[in-house]
């Protein structure tokens, strides 16, 4: 009798010959002398398997079942329903999209709660792994356990970070029957890629408010999670479910003594960038810039005057006295202040002495700023990238954008973290631009989505 | 370690090859390591941030660029930061961001906030001059932590460590690796193949020409997809390979941005690989489940039997090798009953062991594998003089004596020969 083993991220059917035809996914392994395939294709492979008429034992998965279902029933809302049910009508396999502070968690609960086999959660950070462990422990009564951060317990239900998937899913593969990838816009690409191709879990949910990436692979989402089976958008639910909100862009101009250095920098930039024919406004236009920069030393230079003329405008007089301005109108509220670069989240953190979170922050600060910052003690924390995700706080109702990328995504995760429902709160984001830098063309870049029109 | 970036090589077919450094090249190599060495020592007491600018001010040309950072790199990695001790740069912030939110809420409306006037408080309240608060803010961050060493070594040992470190910057990228190695001792070979099951890589052994070996080195998912999941092990292979006396290395490998399959080869007469480093104690090359019943063995009140760790290669030529962790002696007898730690990495190698065991191997042996590879102990004959221990998490040196105590009182198969 042939039989189907997980190993180390694959699957190996043994007790088969050579010859024998076999489904897609499989290749003969010579150094095993076994037939192997990708642990993500152990679905589709035990159905062709089954429907080739092939006898064979299946010990591959090692999933258990949850010896109980959710312990705190919470109605869910309507949306939740509708992106739950289309999950299950798309064989238990697929991305669910809804905005930020919507309640995507909710929806993996209720999928954890049906299917009730042993599950996975996977999320970008370890804020939000912590998040996810306290909320599925006060859901469950079943066992919760956390991989990454120090941490190694593997339980019926886990949660983790992609880098410990990537690390440990050869050998945690086999172990669930669900996978959630939280933020699944981060799993395409080569290293967290194939944490869900080592995975054997044959029922996949990948959660995001935001699938569109910037380097466009968001279309592989489909193989390593599935299709996309539900989609709201923030401006659907505002309002009802999200809390109203404002944006206000407010354009910056330069002192004249900033506007001398910014034009002189920029020129010395734009002209490396003409001398060496290379196109800004083509995909690999800045990874050129970037390599031809390293080549000379007049490419440094160039390098340097890009640097500088970029922080002139993250750090304008006017935008840093416009920001005092705004921390003194909502010192009674929670504002979150984001940055481009740890650089100005520093420089604002030391010059209007408030708390800064940067990926420098360890874990144990992170919680108690932003514990402070739920209670009150603080009125604003201001921010790089890290809590573009990962921060849970209700009460926030401000977002201060000084700086940013062109993304999207990262802009509408920004708004994101001031939507969550609290009581009749309205949220306000303000972006601050530079005015004639190069701020303006990256603003509207990243302003394209309904959430601001 | 120095990693794709540092690494100049180019593409020769479907080769890649690493830009020799010639002797132009390595004057100037050996002039930057200690322009970088001297700027590191000239630091010491200085932040990491003025240390870097340091860094940054020498001069490279564009051509030696990846050379420098190499470099730089190694020189970085020896040297010691450390945060500058004194007031803790937390309580400090929590103290100043608390009363900064205070004195913003309650500050009369038509005074500006006053930030030095917060420093000012904290830094009475802690009996400190506000200078001093300014500086612990953010005396954590790692910019501003302080060089407190730089490396003792001369530019000489740098340039070596960059020679070495390009090559395994290399095969981080490798899917697959394969040597064929030779050493004049034993012992030598014996730590190679230790190195390998230590780092948990899955390893076919053939004896090759010569007396030599040939090991293939990969990982399972190796066979699908180019991952570099296996490429930091793999490349630690390197330093247990410059142990031996002649080997070569072939490595596929996955280049650059578009990951193009090109093959990277590598000799012991290369120069990348000088020097040649001192053997390795075997000790080091032990798996934790080897170590441990190592010091439970040791540790068995009344035991007869005492272990070591194994110093012999058990080769059954055209069948494979073996490569026993630890050789036990019971007292007053010179017949060793060796054990292997196979733990729960490979299936497929206990299958292997158990022909070994069963086509006549040279000696007795008890195999250890983890309850998770699914084997049961009956898979070795009882005429074979040999058993295999299943233990479920870690293994039990009492259990493991239990196992030995039947395998000694089994004979050795005729014509067997001794161990190499």
């Amino acid at each position: 009798m042939a039989t189907l083993v997980f190993r180390a991220g694959t699957i190996e059917l043994r007790g088969v010959a050579r010859e024998l035809p076999l489904p897609a996914a499989f290749v003969w392994d010579e150094r095993e002398a076994c037939h192997r395939a990708p642990a993500i294709a152990y679905r589709e492979a035990v159905l062709a398997l089954r429907g080739s008429g092939i006898a064979f034992d299946d010990d591959a998965p090692r999933d258990t079942e949850l010896a109980s279902g959710v312990r705190v029933h919470r109605e869910p809302r309507p949306f939740q329903t509708d992106a739950f049910e289309a999950w299950r009508a798309g064989g238990e396999r697929g991305v669910v999209v809804l905005p930020t502070g919507a309640g995507k968690t909710h929806v993996a609960v209720m999928a954890i709660d049906a299917v009730r086999r042993s599950a996975l959660v996977v999320a970008p950070t370890l804020d939000l792994v912590r998040q996810w462990y306290d909320l599925l422990r006060a859901t469950f009564s079943v066992a919760v356990g956390v991989v990454g951060g120090g941490d190694h317990d593997v339980q019926p239900i886990t949660v983790t970070t992609y880098d410990s998937a990537y690390l440990h899913m050869d050998h945690l593969g086999a172990r669930f029957g669900l996978v959630v990838f939280d933020e699944c816009h981060h799993l395409p690409g080569p290293t967290y890629a194939l944490a869900a191709r080592l995975c054997l879990a044959p029922r996949r949910l990948g959660l995001t408010a935001t699938p569109e990436r910037a380097d466009g692979r968001e279309a592989e989402l489909e193989a390593l999670v599935g299709p996309i089976v539900h989609r709201r958008d923030i401006s659907e639910l505002a309002g009802e479910y999200l809390a109203d909100y404002d944006t206000v862009q407010l354009d910056v101009e330069l002192e004249p003594d900033e506007r001398a250095e910014h034009d002189a920098e920029r020129a010395i930039y734009l002209q490396f960038i003409a001398k060496n024919g290379i196109r800004l406004g083509s995909p690999r236009g800045f990874g050129d810039f970037v390599m031809r920069s390293a080549q000379s030393m007049e490419g440094r230079r160039a390098m340097r005057a890009y640097r500088r003329q970029r922080e002139i405008g993250f750090v304008a007089a006017k935008k840093l006295a416009y920001l005092e301005h705004l921390l003194d109108r909502h010192r009674d509220d929670r504002a979150l202040v984001f940055t481009q670069d740890n650089a100005t989240a520093y420089r604002v953190a030391r010059r209007f002495l408030v708390p800064v979170i940067t990926h420098q922050t360890r874990v144990t600060e992170r919680s108690e700023i932003l514990a402070a910052f739920a209670a009150g003690d603080y009125a604003a924390v201001v921010t790089s990238k890290v809590l573009n995700e990962g921060v849970d706080v209700r009460e926030a109702n401000v977002a201060i954008v000084l700086s940013g990328s062109g993304s999207v995504r990262e802009h509408v995760q920004r708004l994101g973290r001031i939507l969550r429902k609290s009581g009749d709160k309205r949220a306000v984001l303000y972006e601050l631009v530079t005015a004639r830098t190069a701020e303006t063309g990256t603003s509207e870049r990243r302003r394209e989505h309904d959430a601001y029109r | 370690m120095l990693t794709a970036d540092h690494v100049d090589a180019r593409k020769q077919g479907d080769q890649l090859v690493l830009r020799r450094l010639d002797a132009k090249d390595l004057r100037e190599a050996h002039e930057l390591a200690g322009a970088f060495l001297e700027a590191a020592t000239a630091h010491v007491g200085q932040t990491q941030s003025e240390v870097t600018e340091a860094w940054q001010a020498i001069e490279t040309s564009a051509r030696k660029r990846k050379l420098a950072a190499g470099l730089r790199k190694l020189v970085e990695d020896g040297c010691v930061f450390d945060e500058e001790s004194g007031l803790d740069p937390l309580t400090v912030r929590r103290d100043v961001f608390l009363r900064a939110t205070r004195s913003r809420r309650t500050r009369d409306v038509l005074r500006p906030f006053d930030r030095d006037a917060v420093i000012e408080a904290v830094a009475s309240s802690l009996g400190q001059a506000p200078a001093e608060i300014e500086r612990a803010l953010f005396a954590d961050l790692r910019g501003e932590h302080v060089l407190r060493s730089a490396p003792v070594v001369d530019a000489a040992s740098i340039v070596d460590a960059y020679e070495l470190g390009r090559a395994q910057a290399i095969l981080l990228r490798a899917v697959r690796v394969r040597c064929d190695v030779q050493a004049g001792s034993p012992l030598a070979v014996r730590a190679f193949f230790a190195w390998l099951k230590f780092q948990r890589l899955l390893f076919t052994t053939e004896r090759g020409a010569g007396g030599g070996f040939t090991v293939t080195i990969d990982g399972p998912f190796s066979m699908f997809e180019s991952v570099t999941k296996y490429g930091l092990r793999l490349a630690l292979v390197l330093p247990a390979l410059r142990t031996l006396d002649s080997w070569t290395l072939t490595a596929d490998i996955r280049w650059g941005k578009e990951r193009t399959p090109l093959s990277f080869a590598l000799s012991s007469k290369d120069g990348v690989t000088r020097p040649a480093p001192a053997p390795r104690e075997p000790a080091q090359a032990l798996s934790d489940d080897a170590q441990a019943l190592l010091e439970g063995l040791a540790a068995l009140p009344k035991s007869r039997w005492k272990a070591e760790i194994a110093t012999t290669l058990l080769d059954r030529p055209g069948l494979g090798v073996c490569i026993p962790d630890l050789v036990l002696r019971r007292d007053g007898s010179p017949d060793p009953i060796y054990v292997e730690v196979l733990g729960f990495w490979s299936r497929d190698a206990v299958w292997r062991r158990v022909e070994l065991a069963e086509q006549g191997l040279e000696a007795r042996i008890v195999f250890c594998a983890s309850s998770r590879l699914r084997v049961s102990p009956e898979v070795i004959g009882d005429t074979a003089p040999a058993a295999l221990y299943v233990y479920k998490g870690k293994p039990s040196a009492r259990a493991l004596v239990e196992h030995v105590e039947r395998v000694a009182t089994s004979m050795l198969v005729d014509g067997a020969r001794r161990p190499t």
